[in-house]
């Protein structure tokens, strides 16, 4: 039984396939059409699922797409009695794409496809049933207490839920304008990132700040319960109007207008950002205690899904605090994961399908579930376009020869099997380096990637050697938890007398040296750990084992192989396009190499950054 | 924006102004947790397939909570169903405005990056 299931019209659309329970392919619209959180109709990614599935339309059980446009119509109607006379923005920005789309969305996705599988029905799941479901069904338990957070769905902003065998049940939820994900997205905003996919820039801004905000924001902006439920003071924000996020009253608060994008990050903003991380990890805390307890139910597992859970510092609290011995947060837990989610939702409860997990292995496949190319299609497109390159077919040699370009401190563009589903780039579509340099941070931030340059990255580490290296007692293979660097490794560093040196230039803060891998520590030893293995991705395994053989370190840096405002890499053009577009020394297509010095330059390429939006 | 929906805008602006209700979100309970306890499962999944207006009507109704406000589920229906048709005919005349704004839309190039995309 094959059913699709699809995300779209809202911020990442996606779709994926599935087969009999098991997730066959999966992929956002993003990567396909070069445009970054691509929410339109995922005309090429389904195409693709469609072909990895080797099948028609005709062949699908069921189309399923992620969130009920009737539902939402309700909450939009509220907003607007909410609103009254100040309801025009609102109109003007959300209209359209209501009327027009989302309640016409089986027309559009007919449209799409042909035909929405063999009874011709869309089906429609609620927008945080696709979180949960995207969170329990591929997780390796049999059972689960459930929990998502997100900007909004429908109706539902958070949801606790409880999962066993093929059935979730959500039990409570927070309603909009209720929302832990507006509240950050609201900080976002003033901090002067962009709303929607600034988020992670907030947490990562966080740990050179104070949480010196956190009682204004208890006393003024949130009120939080015991038991982790919330509720917002609509009077400082400006979302519920269609407007900007946050309005005068908020920045009165905090001592004057948003950050302009771009401009330079004070202590305000730093400090904004830690005391607005401070309270997501408090809810987060308070919560999966009360859903313990609330849910009556005798389980070690949660599991989560919602953008908020992304939150990998969160995540990481949340782990620590114990609370439950197992936690699995679904890698593509923003909207993206609501096309699996809705898929699985299907398969399973509405069909009744037996659901088995073994409570150690998840049915996720390492989240490399995208396209693939096979080392001729690598070969013959580099002959077609006549680059220079070399090919390494015995294994051994191919590892040993980029752990020693690692070595000399090359910086190498890794495309590799299938493409990553979410966010993170987890070896297969990954620019990676050297973590003990000291200056490889800013180097890939400023001439690689070009983003900001207090931005940290993320170091994959060999899974039976992370507790060397890491205060991480589990396996992290998503890059979705945070954890600090060992004592043993730290080197002296006081953060504080640093930024107060820096005179506002984190670029001197960041060139530190605060550990054995510096690169990959950021400025409170923490890290945003991924653990890998041999089963899950043997080729990156071999390249990480080999470097430690080589150098005696069994971590590499780990960062998405893109530049800013560019979506992850796709395809083998992608990738040479962005290797000669930035200052990365060597490109790995499969089993061929590729060395910057033999490339001809390209020309009339000078504007391409134009191409891509400045996230 | 195209001019059915500037029409519909114009008239859902008069609505909202009519109906205002600060308190509309108030329905809270303020005692010890702002937790809502949920035991329906009726709209986990269902069936999409709204074609006709009375469709659209009963699909309003039923489940965007507009049963009591026979004006407003009118006002609604024509919109939606009248976005459809030109939707639906437009689609295929690749220059017109319907199927700029519906791009438009779609790709979300109206949406400033300060908003929420909801």
């Amino acid at each position: 039984m094959y059913i699709l299931g699809v995300s779209a019209l809202y911020h990442d659309a996606a779709a994926a396939l599935i087969k009999d329970g098991e997730i066959v392919a999966a992929a956002q619209e993003e990567r396909f059409t070069r445009k970054k959180h691509d929410p339109s109709i995922p005309r090429q990614a389904i195409r693709y699922c469609l072909e990895e599935g080797g099948i028609n339309p005709d062949d699908l059980k069921a189309v399923v797409y992620y969130d009920n446009p009737l539902l939402t119509m309700g909450r939009f109607i509220q907003n607007l009695r909410y609103a009254g006379r100040d309801s025009r923005d609102l109109l003007n920005f959300s209209l359209d794409s209501l009327i027009c789309n989302k309640m016409w969305v089986h027309h559009l996705l007919a449209e799409c496809i042909g035909r929405l599988g063999m009874e011709n029905k869309l089906f429609v799941t609620e927008h945080h049933i696709s979180h949960a479901a995207s969170a329990f069904f591929p997780s390796p338990y049999q059972n689960a207490v459930i929990i998502t957070i997100d900007g909004v769905g429908e109706y539902a902003t958070t949801t606790i839920g409880y999962g066993e065998d093929n059935h979730i049940k959500i039990l409570q939820q927070i309603d909009y304008p209720h929302s832990l994900g507006l509240l950050y997205s609201a900080f976002t905003y003033f901090c002067g990132f962009k709303v929607n996919s600034g988020d992670y820039k907030l947490m990562g801004l966080a740990p050179y700040g104070k949480p010196v905000y956190v009682q204004l924001i208890k006393d003024k902006l949130i009120d939080i319960k015991d038991d982790g439920s919330y509720r917002l003071n609509l009077e400082y924000f400006d979302f519920q109007y269609g407007r900007a996020m946050t309005n005068d009253k908020f920045a009165q608060l905090f001592g004057g207008d948003r950050r302009q994008p771009e401009s330079v990050i004070t202590k305000r903003e730093m400090d904004m950002a830690a005391s607005v991380q401070k309270i997501v990890e408090e809810i987060f805390v308070l919560m999966a205690r009360h859903a313990k307890e609330f849910t009556g139910k005798q389980t070690d597992n949660l599991v989560l899904a919602g953008g908020v859970a992304l939150n990998c510092v969160a995540n990481g609290v949340l782990e620590r605090e114990k609370v439950f011995k197992n936690i699995w947060v679904q890698p593509a837990a923003g909207d993206a994961g609501g096309a699996v989610g809705a898929a699985l939702f299907y398969y399973y409860q509405y069909c009744g399908n037996q659901r088995v997990s073994d409570g150690i292995c998840d049915r996720q496949k390492a989240s490399y579930l995208g396209p693939r190319y096979e080392n001729e299609q690598i070969k013959g497109y580099l002959e077609e376009k006549g680059y220079s390159y070399h090919v390494y077919d015995v294994e051994e040699i191919f590892y040993q020869k980029i752990s020693e370009l690692l070595e000399q401190q090359k910086v190498i563009g890794l495309f590799e099997g299938r493409m990553e589903y979410g966010p993170r780039a987890l070896g297969n579509r990954s620019i990676i380096g050297d973590p003990r340099s000291p200056e490889m941070q800013s180097k890939l931030n400023l001439k690689i990637k070009y983003r900001e340059s207090f931005r940290p990255f993320a170091p994959s580490v060999l899974e039976e050697n992370a507790e060397e290296y890491f205060e991480l007692d589990h396996k992290s293979p998503y890059m979705l938890f945070c954890a600090n660097v060992q004592k043993a490794l730290r080197k002296e560093f006081n953060l504080e007398d640093e930024i107060a040196l820096s005179q506002e230039n984190l670029l001197s803060v960041v060139n530190r040296v605060r550990s054995y891998i510096p690169a990959v520590t950021h400025v409170d030893y923490s890290a945003r750990i991924q653990t890998v293995n041999g089963n899950d991705n043997p080729v990156f395994y071999g390249i990480i084992k080999a470097f430690r053989e080589r150098t005696g370190c069994s971590a590499v840096i780990n960062t998405s192989f893109n530049v800013r405002g560019e979506p992850i890499v796709c395809t083998p053009e992608d990738a040479y396009l962005c290797f000669m577009r930035t200052e990365m020394d060597v490109l790995v297509l499969g089993k061929c190499i590729l060395y910057k010095e033999e490339q001809t330059p390209m020309k009339d390429d000078k504007d391409w950054r134009k191409q891509y939006e400045l996230d | 924006m195209n001019l059915i929906n500037k029409r519909l805008a114009g008239e859902l602006f008069m609505w909202a102004e009519k109906n205002a209700d600060r308190d509309v979100f108030a329905q809270i309970n303020e005692e010890a947790s702002y937790y809502i306890n949920r035991e329906s499962e009726d709209t986990y999944i269902m069936e999409y397939s709204l074609n006709t207006a009375a469709e659209v009507k009963k699909g309003l109704e039923t489940y965007s909570g507009i049963s009591s406000d026979a004006e407003l589920a009118a006002m609604l229906t024509v919109g939606i169903c009248q976005s459809k048709l030109y939707s639906k005919e437009n689609r295929k005349l690749e220059s017109t405005d319907m199927v700029n704004a519906v791009k438009e839309a779609e790709n979300r190039s109206e949406i400033p990056e300060y908003i929420y995309v909801f």
